[in-house]
């Protein structure tokens, strides 16, 4: 008796002791935020991916800006979103899927920017790449924010320290990105131009030209900002013939706006854009060609001549924007020759390293005399240099331009809203959403 | 790890301990050994009774009777006073006192046993860790006898229990052969998981995934379909968190175990089976024949003929099987070899369903303590299978039925090209049932092994391990010149690997003290599961290939998963004087799918069995009317498990950049503070037998809470995420069964037996942590709601007058309610089953079930879109071609979704069957036992208001939301089998 005892206990035992495998089981499938932190491969995927949500995205920023500012007209029935930004006002919804997938996408790019940020240098990565990625980061982090703020009257600032971020206003949000993009532009200086070969092959995306980026946009919401020397600085410190752009293919990352605009035709080009063009503007025809059609809502429509393959690629900045920022720091300083001379550069340029030119004749300072009227040539100017770029709600307020505003009919207004309300997914999970703006 | 692997060996200890530390305990007492025979034997016919249990209550000795009737138990026991109980499947049990003192030898004399035609004294072992008499048990337990399982010629093993169990909602989702069968015990417990039970065979777990690997729209069959009904000996269905709570983080749905059929002792006995069918549609839509395209008003009206497209797909289904089985054995070793091939055409053109089956179950002793039981099983499947329902995508043949103009002539030109359909984004139904093929194969094994052993007298251990091991690889493949969107041809590959094994070892010691009985078990248990999905697909084929390699662009997809757990459990059953039993156990449960601090859980349970009917007082008064009176209640907990393996991690997906690989976060946060949805449940009820076990009645009523259910919280997106699965909702079953069965008449002449199970259950979501959501794949029309069942139906309805008529405008069309709000339920209220079986001169038998949901509705999307103008295939939609209502009537309507909300109660004749049993002298004197020839049929008769095929169905299969909702779904044949079955 004993002895069967003793076999089957100790039987048991064995059993039990042996018996498979850990509780511990880690996903096969895809990586975990520890195992992809912690590593260098990890933060150089996360550095390339980072690029493409950005680049997946940025179509959002661009209808939303063109719809506002009244550039673009819906096609189909269905597209009932846009039509919301399109016919503006009141009838812009918290849940509007465009509003709120601008808002995800930039804060996904912005989650990304900050692992970036924070988890470089706990990783042993070689001094180029490690600074290579940092400045990339920041970038990506200030280019996200500052859209944002061009659309909401707040925006958080940090994301990965809270489930419920709270929300900085707009001087602040624009400092921050300011800093953001000094502080890329200073990581990036403080390695040889030899140390980037690797992170330039590896991770930096094809077409996209950092440093002069990093510049380009420290011009662009410095001049926002209202800081017109350090606008002009940045904006000098571009290579005009240097350009910067998102990659994209036929396969895994098609541009998104040629999904939209061309091949699904959600939306089209109001034909105002080309009818009120000066007569031989080269610019009309880099952007639209022209067309009968009218949209959904009967606005005649012409079609757009970019974006028309899936693998077109997509300029995060233009060099003629860089000559319209330094125009416009002269002009509010009321420097009119120097404005004068930045503006007739882009009138008069032919096609520059980006393909756009209008190939203008020159302004005679007596027909720009006054600062007033300086800055309305450069806000025409700024509309067909820099059509789908996303600036154009930004300029609407930045020059002045009659606001939205209930008391006169919006056939007056300059843009259909001047604030976004909140995205109702962020109202209902972060308590310090603020409430939203009338209009 | 190193925390499971201290619990293992901690396990392993106490193990070790309880059993080194029984023996001297029990060594205490001065023993004796004994030789108890005696001989078993029917009390009406006097005959011998082969293979009787005899146990001796509170030892875990016993034996079988031999072939002559004769036992002999060899008990090494202390001196005193012991029930010597007897046992025979279909007889009463009985037990006799016997006092073990001076003498060696101890002669029990003969024991005849009473029939029992309702089979109420049931040994039972699901949830209770250790064999058990039902009548010790505080719970509910349903059981389902082979004879029942075969009379149905039930397709499935699980379509076999409809109408069989009590607290059991069993939907066959699909007439489609091969399977597409869900079971609800008690209602659905989750939200974001399977509502499936675990189902459990011969103790190995065995996996009934509703694996989608390649999309048929909607369609899909579970894996219990492979196993064989001919090898079911019985059934064990236990419905909830009281019963099952043993069971762990995995028993939220209840717990099925099937146990398949054994040798027994005597001469080896053959059973050949032979028997052929046929099916065919019940009931078809009527269809519009209007000789033109559009209504009178129209300019653009054209003449056009009409063709009944239902009349192409729907045919006539044969089906054919051959079961072939061998048992018999020694006292020493039994066996029982079975095989079966089946073949079968579908009601639908193309679809076809072959299996074969082997099974081989081996017992045998070895030495005087120990015995070890085998069992092995293999099947193949092979089905051709058609898209079939439109919940995904537009290729179901019968969607196409109802969504390509019928005046639009789908015939193949002189090339055998098939013309693409106007209504884009579908397909060309004669095509899909002509060229494209949807071939599915499985190979699955299914084995386990057990040992069991008594090394003493009051203490007996038992190790047992299952595999469970299959791979499924389904194809679809459309050649090159296909229309509808396919012009290229298109070619896809899925293969699901599926592993499962278990390790599970329980000891049980029994101990009685004077009046008091101990019984306690103790178990172990190690569950481990992989799972690999690999897909692939091609477009831009050669001629004529259709495998991956004609194809020039390709696409391939991978996904792997591993779940472990570990489970111990110690339960204690104190019995009082054969009159109360007090059970109490915990079960601790670890799984790999929670992070380690919130991995081990804790399951309780505790219930108690009060047999009123042994109390004197009660035999006196109301023994002769009510014999047999039992109250009983239990409480328990157990857990559910997510949907996803990996769900608790945050992790970081492809997305490329300029063609290198790069990472971005996945929108889901992870969630390292995941636990199990945990459900408690209480249940109170009774078991009554009347007038000497004529009657037997069973009631119960219970209620489960299920707390902590897993669901997506949604995430401020300013955080880079869109949401997080969090234990946050919580719902609500609450319910009674009743189980009433009769011997009507009972001679030798005429037996009728009748048997009456109703069930009622109502579900309610009580917190959700969010807003209501529509249910995926519910066309936003099965809805989640704080206060609402699961998958209630939510749309728009008509606006009616203050007399509830319906409004309508200025022209005659409907008008619709701006505000969409709650339009139906499809979950059930009542579910019974009325089912009689009759024996006549000993050798005809009868068997009837009738049986019948009430008080669910179906949303009917197919009567929806036959009458919608752009399609309108319906008789109905022939109204507006007439001018019979204004034009634009059946656009308006179609938006008015409470219109195609009918009530789908029902009652269908089930089963018939007549059997003849040829066993006269002339057939022995062939060499046969018995020659049967048994006439079934199934779904024979519908007793409805529903408009559509069939209310039975539902097109997202075995969804846990998605319910009564028929899309284009296949609905059940009616058939009918002749069967030849020659007992050697």
């Amino acid at each position: 008796m004993k002895a069967k005892t003793l076999l089957i206990a100790m039987g048991c035992a064995a059993v039990v002791a042996v018996s498979g495998c850990s509780l511990d089981q880690l996903n096969p499938n895809a990586p975990t935020d520890a195992q992809v932190l912690s590593t260098p491969e990890g933060i150089r995927a996360i550095a390339v991916g980072m690029q493409a949500q950005y680049g997946e995205g940025v179509n959002e920023t661009m209808e939303v800006s063109n719809f506002l500012a009244k550039q673009f007209a819906t096609m189909p029935a269905s597209v009932l979103g846009l039509r919301e930004l399109e016919t503006g006002g009141s009838d812009v919804q918290p849940f509007n899927g465009t509003v709120n997938n601008m808002w995800s996408t930039h804060f996904r790019t912005i989650k990304s920017a900050e692992d970036l940020i924070n988890n470089v240098p706990k990783t042993s990565l070689s001094p180029g790449t490690r600074s290579g990625i940092l400045a990339l980061a920041r970038l990506f982090k200030a280019m996200s924010l500052g859209e944002l703020i061009e659309c909401y009257e707040k925006v958080p600032i940090d994301v990965t320290t809270s489930t419920t971020p709270v929300f900085a206003d707009r001087a602040t949000v624009l400092n921050q990105v300011i800093s953001l993009l000094e502080a890329a532009r200073d990581e990036y200086a403080s390695q040889p131009a030899s140390a980037y070969a690797d992170f330039n092959s590896t991770i930096l995306g094809i077409g996209f030209d950092l440093p002069n980026t990093i510049q380009a946009m420290i011009a662009r919401y410095a001049l926002i900002k209202g800081d017109y020397p350090k606008a002009l600085t940045a904006a000098n410190a571009v290579d005009l013939t240097k350009t910067s752009s998102m990659y994209y293919n036929s396969t895994t990352a098609r541009n998104p706006i040629y999904l939209i605009a061309i091949q699904t035709v959600y939306y089209k080009p109001v034909r105002s854009f080309r009818l009120s063009a000066e007569a031989g503007d080269g610019r009309v025809a880099y952007w639209v060609s022209a067309s009968t059609a009218t949209s959904f809502l009967g606005t005649p429509v012409d079609d757009f001549n970019q974006f028309k393959t899936d693998n077109a690629k997509y300029y995060v900045y233009l060099p003629g924007e860089m000559s319209l920022i330094k125009a416009e720091a002269y002009a509010r300083q009321n420097d009119l020759s120097g404005a004068l001379t930045e503006v007739n550069r882009v009138r008069t340029k032919a096609a520059d390293a980006a393909g756009v030119g209008a190939a203008l004749l020159a302004k005679t300072a007596a027909q720009v005399s006054t600062q007033q009227a300086m800055l309305d040539e450069i806000y025409n100017q700024r509309l067909y240099e820099l059509f789908m770029l996303g600036t154009r709600l930004g300029d609407t307020r930045r020059f002045n331009k009659q606001a939205a505003d209930l008391a006169i009919p919006k056939a007056q207004w300059s843009r259909n809203r001047n604030w976004f309300p909140y995205p109702d997914t962020e109202r209902l999970s972060n308590p310090n959403t603020p409430p939203d703006p009338s209009l | 790890m190193r925390d499971s692997y201290t619990v293992r060996m901690l396990l392993g200890f106490l193990l070790l301990v309880s059993v080194l530390a029984v023996e001297p305990l029990s060594a205490q007492e001065a023993r004796k050994t004994y030789t108890i025979t005696g001989i078993v034997v029917d009390a009406k016919t006097s005959e011998a009774l082969v293979g009787a249990n005899i146990t001796i209550r509170g030892t875990t000795l016993g034996a079988a009777s031999k072939t002559d009737g004769k036992y002999s138990i060899l008990a090494t026991l202390p001196r005193g006073t012991y029930r010597v109980a007897h046992s025979f499947l279909g007889y009463r049990t009985k037990s006799q006192e016997v006092q073990l003192g001076e003498a060696a030898i101890v002669e029990m004399g003969r024991i005849a046993l009473d029939d029992d035609p309702l089979q109420i004294q049931e040994v039972v072992v699901t949830g209770t860790g250790t064999a058990t008499e039902k009548e010790r048990l505080g719970n509910a337990i349903g059981t389902v006898t082979r004879a029942s399982i075969t009379d149905s010629r039930a397709p499935t093993v699980d379509a076999a229990l409809i109408g069989k169990i009590t607290g059991a909602l069993v939907q066959q989702n699909s007439g489609t052969p091969g399977g597409g069968v869900s079971v609800r015990l008690r209602g659905t417990s989750t939200i974001s998981g399977s509502a499936e039970p675990l189902y459990i065979i011969d103790g190995t777990i065995v996996d009934n995934s509703s694996n989608e690997i390649v999309n048929l729209g909607g369609y899909v069959g579970n894996r219990i379909a492979d196993l064989d009904p001919n090898d079911i000996d019985r059934i064990e269905v236990v419905k909830g968190a009281a019963a099952a709570a043993l069971y762990g983080s995995r028993a939220n749905n209840g717990v099925i175990q099937i146990f398949t059929k054994r040798g027994q002792l005597g001469t080896p006995r053959v059973t050949f089976r032979s028997q052929a069918g046929t099916s065919e549609i019940r009931k078809m839509y009527e269809v519009n024949m209007y000789p033109f395209d559009r209504p009178p008003t129209d300019p653009l009206r054209k003449a056009v003929t009409r063709r009944d497209y239902q009349k192409d797909i729907f045919r006539t289904g044969y089906q054919s099987e051959n079961y072939l089985s061998l048992s018999g054995g020694s006292e020493a070793t039994k066996y029982y070899v079975g095989g079966t091939y089946g073949s079968e055409t579908g009601i639908v053109q193309a679809t076809s369903y072959q299996k074969v089956n082997f099974r081989a179950n081996l017992d045998q002793i070895l030495g005087d303590w120990l015995k070890l039981s085998v069992g092995a099983n293999y099947i193949y499947s092979y089905a051709d299978r058609v898209p079939n329902g439109g919940i995904v995508g537009g290729e179901g043949v019968i969607t196409n039925f109802a969504f390509q103009p019928n005046w639009f002539d789908l015939s193949p030109n002189a090339e055998g090209k098939y013309p693409t359909p106007p209504n884009a984004g579908f397909a060309n139904e004669l095509e899909v049932m002509s060229t494209w093929k949807n071939p599915d194969r499985v190979n699955r094994f299914i084995g386990g092994l057990q040992l069991t052993g008594t090394p003493l007298s009051n203490l007996s251990m038992e190790y047992r391990v299952g595999l469970d091991q299959y791979r499924e690889n389904a194809n679809r493949q459309m050649p090159i010149g296909s229309s509808a969107g396919y012009l290229t041809g298109f070619s896809q590959q899925a293969t699901q690997d599926v592993l499962l094994v278990n390790n599970d070892i329980t000891a049980t010691h029994t101990m009685s003290m004077s009046d008091f009985g101990f019984t306690t078990v103790a178990g172990f248990s190690h569950q481990y599961y992989e799972g690999t999905n690999i897909t692939a697909s091609v477009r831009d084929l050669i001629p004529v290939a259709t495998i991956l390699s004609s194809g020039a662009t390709a696409l391939a997809s991978e996904f792997r998963e591993k779940r472990v757990i570990y489970g111990s459990f110690v339960q204690e059953t104190i019995g009082f004087q054969e009159k109360i039993y007090l059970t109490g156990g915990i079960r601790v449960d670890g799984a790999s799918t929670f992070s380690a601090d919130d991995r081990f859980q804790m399951f309780p349970k505790a219930s108690l069995s009060y047999i009123l009917s042994n109390e004197s007082f009660w035999k006196e008064n109301v023994g002769s009317i009510v014999n047999r009176f039992k109250f009983r209640t239990a409480w328990g907990q157990s857990g559910g498990q997510p949907a996803g393996t990996y769900d608790r991690f945050s992790v970081y997906v492809q997305q490329s950049n300029s063609n290198r690989p790069g990472l971005v976060n996945a929108v889901l946060l992870g969630n390292q503070k995941l636990k199990p949805e945990r459900m408690t449940e209480i249940e109170v009820g009774g078991d009554i037998g009347l007038f000497n076990d004529l009657v037997s009645i069973e009631a119960t009523y219970y209620q489960k809470k299920v707390s902590d259910l897993l669901l997506q919280r949604t995430l401020a997106p300013s955080t880079g995420f869109s949401g997080i699965l969090d234990n946050v909702g919580e719902l609500d079953n609450k319910g009674y069964e009743l189980m009433v069965k009769g011997v009507v008449w009972n001679s030798d002449q005429f037996q009728w037996l009748s048997t009456l199970t109703m069930s009622h259950n109502q579900n309610k979501v009580t917190k959700l942590n969010g807003p209501a959501f529509a249910a995926a794949n519910s066309f936003g029309i099965g809805r989640v709601a704080e206060g609402e069942p699961l998958g209630f139906f939510y749309g728009p309805k008509y606006q009616r007058n203050t007399d509830g008529s319906i409004k309508y405008d200025a022209i005659g069309l409907p008008l619709k309610d701006p505000v969409a709000q709650k339009i139906g339920d499809p979950n059930p209220s009542l579910v019974l089953a009325f089912v009689n079986d009759f024996e006549i001169f000993k050798n005809l038998t009868v068997h009837v079930q009738f049986d019948g949901i009430f008080g669910q509705d179906v949303f009917n999307f197919t009567r929806r879109i036959l009458e919608t103008p752009a399609f309108g295939n319906g008789k109905e939609y022939e109204k507006e071609l007439s001018g019979q209502v204004p034009v634009g009537y059946f656009n308006s309507r179609r938006t008015i979704f409470e219109e195609y909300v009918e009530d789908g109660s029902f009652v269908k004749l089930r089963e018939f069957s007549v059997g003849y049993r040829l066993d006269q002298d002339f057939f022995k004197s062939l060499g046969m036992r018995s020659l049967e020839v048994t006439l079934t049929g199934r779904n024979l008769l519908s007793f409805d208001n529903y408009q559509g095929y069939d209310p039975e169905v539902n097109a997202a299969s075995q969804s846990t939301l998605v319910r009564g909702f028929d899309w284009s779904t296949t609905p059940l044949p009616r058939s009918w089998i002749l069967s030849l079955t020659f007992n050697l």
